[in-house]
């Protein structure tokens, strides 16, 4: 690392970590700004929890170095780092209350009594739990004790904040509203946040970039837009949202499009600076909200499939209709609401369309 | 449904009544008495030989001669003492011991968990006869000293109130082990994680983290050894010496060799009622800590 290059907030060069011979994290390399807000996205077992823990020093890596505002932590013990973990089960100390639980970090740093009590009841007040000072974690709901685990991890001033799946035991409502608290608390406090989670909605709500994980390894490092609209790799583009895919082969490329033919027929999608090669084997990818009703306007005739509605499901805003095709794929599709246009019914012939720049190539 | 959880709650009621309730009261009643030689040797509390009403001849007096004379207080207090030394003893000795099988493998768990129990399999007394043999002017320890050129002559070690503490803590050791593990095993170790998360070097995660979680299984296993200690009769017995005199000792000589039931009656009573009180102390302290 030279002078010049600025240091990032973390750095994670060639991480690995096996357990017991199976290999949890392979060979990951991330470099985070500062005041990211960063997600690690992927099923149980993708090895995001290790890794949040080997930068938290809680596991130690068997190959790579961790540098966190530019210093080597690698071999530093989890109590001299300046990071802080929210566990996903919340660890707060059951002999404690909530405000000796939001004070013990600050008291190990032999901080003296006036500024452990101002600084903890300025998170206390930060995070809406100041009635709550006196009493013990058992008294507390499970969103309480979300929020003085956060004050907890918050109340040290870390350079960054690890959070391992902090809403995963709340419930739905309770969850949607604490995230959009946490991603404000966030821009806030100016942290680094490192989040966790194998909920990709949340990831996107929450991130400004997600590392998809897969089998211990990084697959895609995006912002969640770009991962929604240009997803790398057929795993992502089912991880992320949902996608239709079209298996075909590469017919040629001309005109800045590339042509594929598909069971539904040829399909034109943008080359987007791509260029496969002839015959090669790819996947055709579509989101369900990118397609458009109605008989294709004369002269197209490609990207179009065409076949009748057998399953509808409604979710308020929008509807998603599966479609049967003639050529027997199964075609998901979604319709937002609002428009004049009437809902389709179940076994209706429905064609659609969808506009070449809506599609993505990706290569087997 | 309520007739058979009647019968379930009356035969542990049935049980205590009969073994703890009724002989308990058979002693408080001796020890109202007056020492006789007859058979049995105690006047009875109500005397009908006046004819009409029987008249009360119960008293006192024994709890009095208990308070006045030297020898009891102080076979009391030094069976206190000795209680309390060895379940100090047990708990500095029990505790590490309780934490590492708490934090071994499962697998192994299993194998030192039975090992602290082990002894169990063979009788008290002949274990505490082992130590005779360890611990006699020509035993096994002043052997190996003594072959070590750490000695000249031998120590003095058995009947020795040493002796005795030693013995008390070896006993019920298991006693302290036992729930001291039952604790440890339970604490979530993500606290220890979070607690070095912030900022805990490991002695200090110990001492703010697992110590105090840990106090229920402390308060348990100190109470089981001590309760029984104060009044550990075999031990001192065997392995102690004439100025080791602890209050069951003093219950056996008094029943047995003076035959003043009475006496040693009082003697019991006043040692229930010494180790009750702390006990339901504890027990208020443990119900306000959950």
């Amino acid at each position: 690392m030279t002078a010049l290059e600025p240091a990032s907030a973390v750095d994670i060069r060639a991480v690995s970590k096996s357990f017991a011979g199976v290999v949890a994290v392979d060979g990951v390399s991330l470099s985070l700004g500062r005041g990211e807000f960063f997600s690690l996205l992927g099923p149980s077992g993708s090895g995001k929890t290790t890794l949040l823990r080997i930068l938290a020093g809680l596991d130690r890596p068997d190959a790579g170095r961790v540098l966190i505002d530019g210093i080597d932590m690698t071999d530093m013990a989890p109590y001299r780092r300046p990071v802080n973990l929210m566990f996903q089960s919340y660890a707060l100390f059951p002999h404690l209350s909530v405000f000796d639980n939001v004070a013990f970090g600050l008291r190990r740093e032999g901080l003296g009594r006036d500024t452990v009590r101002r600084r903890v009841a300025d998170m206390l007040d930060l995070l809406e739990i100041g009635p709550l000072a006196a009493r013990r974690p058992h008294q507390l709901s499970g969103g309480e004790r979300q929020r003085v685990a956060l004050a907890r991890a918050l109340a040290k001033q870390p350079s960054v904040l690890l959070l391992d799946e902090p809403l995963a035991a709340l419930d739905r409502q309770l969850r949607a509203r604490t995230q959009l608290e946490l991603a404000r608390l966030q821009r806030r406090v100016g942290i680094t946040f490192i989040l966790v989670t194998h909920d990709q909605e949340e990831a996107m709500t929450l991130s400004s970039r997600i590392a998809v994980m897969r089998a211990g390894r990084v697959v895609q490092v995006d912002t969640p837009r770009m991962l929604y609209e240009r997803p790398a790799s057929r795993y992502v583009a089912e991880f992320v949202g949902t996608a239709n895919l079209f298996e075909g082969k590469v017919l040629g490329v001309a005109g800045g499009l590339i042509r594929v033919a598909t069971s539904e027929g040829d399909m034109l999608v943008a080359a987007d600076g791509t260029s496969p090669a002839t015959g090669a084997r790819v996947a055709v990818v579509v989101r369900p909200e990118k397609f458009r009703l109605g008989p294709v306007s004369a002269g197209a005739r490609h990207n179009r499939v065409s076949g009748r509605v057998r399953e509808v499901a409604y979710f308020g805003d929008h509807t998603v209709y599966r479609l049967q095709t003639a050529a027997g794929s199964a075609v998901r599709l979604a319709r937002a609401h609002g428009d004049a246009a009437p809902p389709l019914a179940m076994d209706a012939a429905v064609e659609a369309w969808w506009p070449p720049e809506s599609g993505v190539v990706l290569v087997e | 449904m309520t007739g058979r959880r009647g019968l379930l709650l009356a035969l542990p009621a049935a049980w205590l009544a009969l073994f703890c309730v009724v002989p308990f009261a058979i002693v408080a009643t001796i020890s109202l008495a007056e020492s006789v030689l007859a058979q049995p040797p105690y006047t009875p509390l109500l005397d009908w030989s006046g004819g009409g009403l029987p008249a009360w001849r119960g008293g006192l007096a024994n709890y009095g001669l208990l308070v006045e004379d030297g020898l009891y207080v102080g076979a009391l207090a030094s069976a206190l003492a000795m209680a309390l030394a060895g379940t100090a003893g047990a708990l500095l000795l029990g505790y590490p011991m309780a934490y590492v099988i708490a934090m071994a493998r499962p697998g192994g768990r299993a194998v030192l968990l039975m090992l602290v129990i082990l002894p169990f399999w063979t009788a008290l007394l002949i274990r505490v006869y082992a130590w005779i043999a360890i611990l006699a002017n020509d035993g096994l320890l002043n052997r190996l000293l003594s072959a070590l050129g750490l000695i000249e002559a031998p120590l003095a070690l058995l009947y020795t109130p040493f002796a005795v503490w030693l013995g008390i803590v070896y006993g019920y050791l298991p006693f302290m082990v036992l729930p001291l593990y039952a604790t440890l095993v339970r604490l979530d170790p993500d606290l220890l994680e979070a607690a070095a998360d912030l900022g805990c070097r490991p002695l200090a995660a110990f001492l703010r983290v697992t110590l105090p979680l840990s106090m229920p299984g402390v308060l348990a296993g100190s109470l089981l050894v001590f309760i029984p200690a104060a009044g550990e009769f075999v031990i001192p017995d065997l392995l102690g010496g004439p100025d080791t005199l602890l209050i069951a000792n003093l219950m056996w000589l008094e029943f047995f060799t003076n035959r003043d039931w009475p006496l040693a009656s009082a003697l019991a009573v006043t040692l229930l009622a010494l180790l009750v009180g702390p006990i339901l102390l504890l027990q208020r302290a443990r119900g306000d800590g959950a």
